[in-house]
């Protein structure tokens, strides 16, 4: 009913503007005028009524006195530009919001177009990864003879002992409270660690050939980049022969997101740490048996295997080889305290130097992360800088990658970031804003890590207060958010290398302290007797930076260090601390 | 003559409201005493009149009603407050002008003629 009405209402308009012009009386031409001037004006229906009343009164006026039909017309002028005007002049007297409506509608018809032209221009440019940056974290190991690379070595003992299914249990002994510590002869275990040990004597010695050779030469990349010599390495036979291929109709962002560094993969550091584990058993058992040239031969080889996971140059291989040196280190720590005369003065003196030789391997390097960073960047920005469509389905790629999400969630998000392309370039930083926001966090980061340990402590992170500040900061966060989300928390790797760094002083020290007894019969009254013969310099606490403390206790040297609080306590350790120490296997 | 349009769009709207300052006038007697009154040299193309009203109406300078008694009904402008102020500011700047077009020689002062 009420929309019969309406349309009655808006017919029943043009009737009576038809029915002024039907009921004027005016000569058909200048009726004719009239109705084409007020049709094609396209006003409002009221509009159109004055409008047509008060041409009509024109030309009747016109001829009343005394003008000819012709003239009127002529004199009145072109119908199509009498429209315009009319049209233009009568929209002028429209309502206030009539007016802001036509603004705010000729704006956003203006802000559509743009965001479309904007989006058509995003939608054609494409990330071109023009850097090899896989080829670049593998440089060292690519720079390695194959006569000279320890990988062949390690790759056939993996294989010939299934070093995948490794399983290490036999070594520990699991305590009450569920630590465990390497099996010790007082252990009713100890026998069978022998007897496990003595079962993988040919894995050692080929542990022990790889090694000794200067260059590890593990050539990592994705999985379908894996030899099948290498994957019955490190999957097995049941797994070695499946290999994850990228499939035919695979778009250009999971082309980019297979291709990546992200995706690159290790599997053999964690072959590596289990090498390392059995260096440091056999260790135990040549000091029981004291055997010093098999302990120093050990030690070598875990000194070895450590240089060997730090070769490609990511700070989870340094990690790993910060694991296996503590695992060495604290093997040496405990002969030192049970088994000190398995050694000689001459094999003393070969550990102490062989401890002195790992500074280099004791250094936490970034440039690895910063290439994870730049080839994120060139796949997702286009070489001019631009943010891409398929940079941000990449960026949801790696999302996946890391966070499973639902199938349908990503389609839904891949869609919405397309059309979102414009608000994400202009929101989101380009390309030269975004490496320098990330390389000014990283050069922050790498200013602190060189920075001695208490000095660390003492100053607030200048590279945490940046991210801080930046996911503080809503536009920050929504501009760099790449950044936010790849920028590593590196500053713990700081505190685990000034741990390594602090065993491995505390263990020179005390091998020097060994060595002046056996040399003198008795232990110095302070540690500075121990420089230079027996130290080349005295190491600091690195908590503190200040002296190590050292005291007698039992007949036995204490060597401590005063802790986060700065207090000598004496060398007194919470429980807590003691339970690390009895702890012996790696984390 | 034929004035140009650049001049008719300065004088046409002011010469409305001169004439519209005596009393309300409908269309076609604007159109007639334009004509007229200036010898027909400010006789605008009568759709161009329609528009420039509406115009004057919607800076509101100008007022209209709808008159319906008489032979037909017919819209009347008169002058609001508005328009007559700017009709005064507006012949403060024509005899200005008129003045230095004088006194270089370009014009002749006319009596009873020039507002």
């Amino acid at each position: 009913m009420s929309e019969n009405i309406k349309a009655g209402a808006v017919s029943h308009r043009r009737l009576t503007t038809q029915m002024h012009i039907d009921q004027s009386g005016l000569p058909s031409q200048a009726a004719d005028v009239v109705q084409r001037v007020v049709r094609r004006t396209r006003l409002w229906p009221r509009e159109r009524e004055d409008v047509t009343r008060e041409l009509i009164a024109h030309f009747a006026d016109g001829l009343e006195a005394g003008a000819s039909v012709d003239q009127l017309i002529r004199d009145f002028g072109d119908p199509e530009k009498a429209a315009r005007l009319i049209r233009r002049a009568k929209k002028r007297n429209r309502p206030w919001w009539w007016h802001t409506q036509e603004r705010l509608g000729q704006l956003l018809l203006v802000l559509v177009a743009v965001y479309l032209g904007l989006w058509v221009w995003l939608m054609t440019g494409k990330p071109q990864p023009s850097v090899d940056y896989i080829a670049q974290l593998n440089a060292a190991a690519m720079a390695v003879p194959s006569d000279q690379a320890a990988w062949p070595i390690y790759r056939e003992a993996a294989i010939a002992y299934k070093l995948n299914q490794f399983d290490t249990s036999p070594l520990y002994v699991k305590e009450a409270d569920k630590r465990l510590h390497l099996a010790r002869p007082d252990d009713s275990q100890w026998s069978a660690m022998v007897a496990y040990l003595d079962r993988h004597a040919e894995l050692i010695d080929m542990i022990h050939q790889g090694a000794a050779r200067p260059g590890l030469g593990f050539i990592a990349g994705h999985d379908m980049d894996i030899t099948q010599r290498d994957r019955l390495a490190f999957y097995g036979e049941e797994q070695a022969t499946v290999i994850e291929q990228p499939t035919e109709d695979r778009s250009y962002a999971q082309q980019l997101a297979e291709e990546s560094l992200i995706g690159v993969l290790l599997p053999h550091l964690g072959m590596m740490r289990k090498m390392a584990e059995l260096m440091v058993a056999d260790m135990r058992l040549a000091a029981v048996a004291g055997d010093g040239a098999r302990i120093v031969k050990d030690m070598e080889s875990i000194i070895g295997l450590a240089r060997h996971a730090r070769e490609i140059p990511l700070v989870v291989n340094d990690l790993v080889g910060v694991s296996i040196l503590s695992m060495g280190l604290r093997e040496v720590s405990d002969i030192l305290h049970h088994r000190k005369q398995s050694l000689d003065v001459a094999q003393w003196i070969q550990i102490a130097h062989l401890l002195a030789s790992i500074d280099p391997l004791m250094q936490v390097r970034f440039e690895g992360e910063r290439m994870f960073m730049y080839d994120t960047l060139q796949r997702v920005y286009a070489p001019n800088g631009q943010i891409t469509s398929e940079g941000m389905k990449y960026l949801l790629h790696l999302d996946q990658l890391i966070v499973t999400t639902n199938h349908n969630d990503a389609s839904y998000q891949q869609l919405s970031m397309s059309m979102g392309l414009p608000l994400v370039y202009i929101v989101m930083a380009d390309r030269g804003q975004m490496q320098t926001k990330y390389d000014h966090y990283m050069d922050l980061t790498a200013k602190r890590a060189v920075k001695p340990f208490w000095q660390q402590l003492s100053e607030p992170s200048e590279s945490k207060l940046f991210v801080d500040q930046l996911m503080s900061s809503n536009l920050g966060f929504v501009r760099y958010w790449p950044v936010v989300v790849l920028a590593p928390a590196l500053d713990g790797v700081s505190g685990t290398m000034a741990n390594l760094i602090a065993l491995r002083d505390a263990v020179q020290v005390a091998i020097a302290l060994e060595l002046y007894q056996r040399e003198l019969k008795q232990y110095p009254d302070t540690l500075g007797q121990l420089v230079p013969r027996y130290l080349p310099t005295m190491p600091v606490d690195h908590s503190t930076g200040k002296e190590l403390l050292y005291r007698m206790v039992d007949g036995q040297p204490m060597l401590y260090g005063r802790g986060l609080d700065g207090d000598d306590d004496g060398g007194l350790m919470s429980k807590k601390a003691l339970r690390a120490l009895a702890s012996d296997k790696p984390g | 003559m034929r004035i140009e349009r650049e001049l008719m769009r300065g004088a046409g709207p002011i010469a409305v409201l001169k004439l519209l300052e005596r009393g309300e006038m409908y269309g076609y007697e604007l159109v007639e005493a334009l004509a007229r009154q200036t010898d027909g040299v400010l006789a605008m193309g009568q759709s161009t009149l329609y528009p420039m009203l509406y115009n004057l109406e919607a800076k509101g300078l100008v007022a209209s009603r709808v008159n319906d008694d008489g032979p037909r009904s017919r819209r009347y402008y008169r002058l609001t407050t508005k328009g007559k102020r700017r009709l005064v500011h507006a012949t403060q700047q024509w005899q200005a002008v008129s003045k230095v077009m004088h006194s270089i020689g370009l014009t002749t002062l006319q009596s009873g003629g020039v507002a």
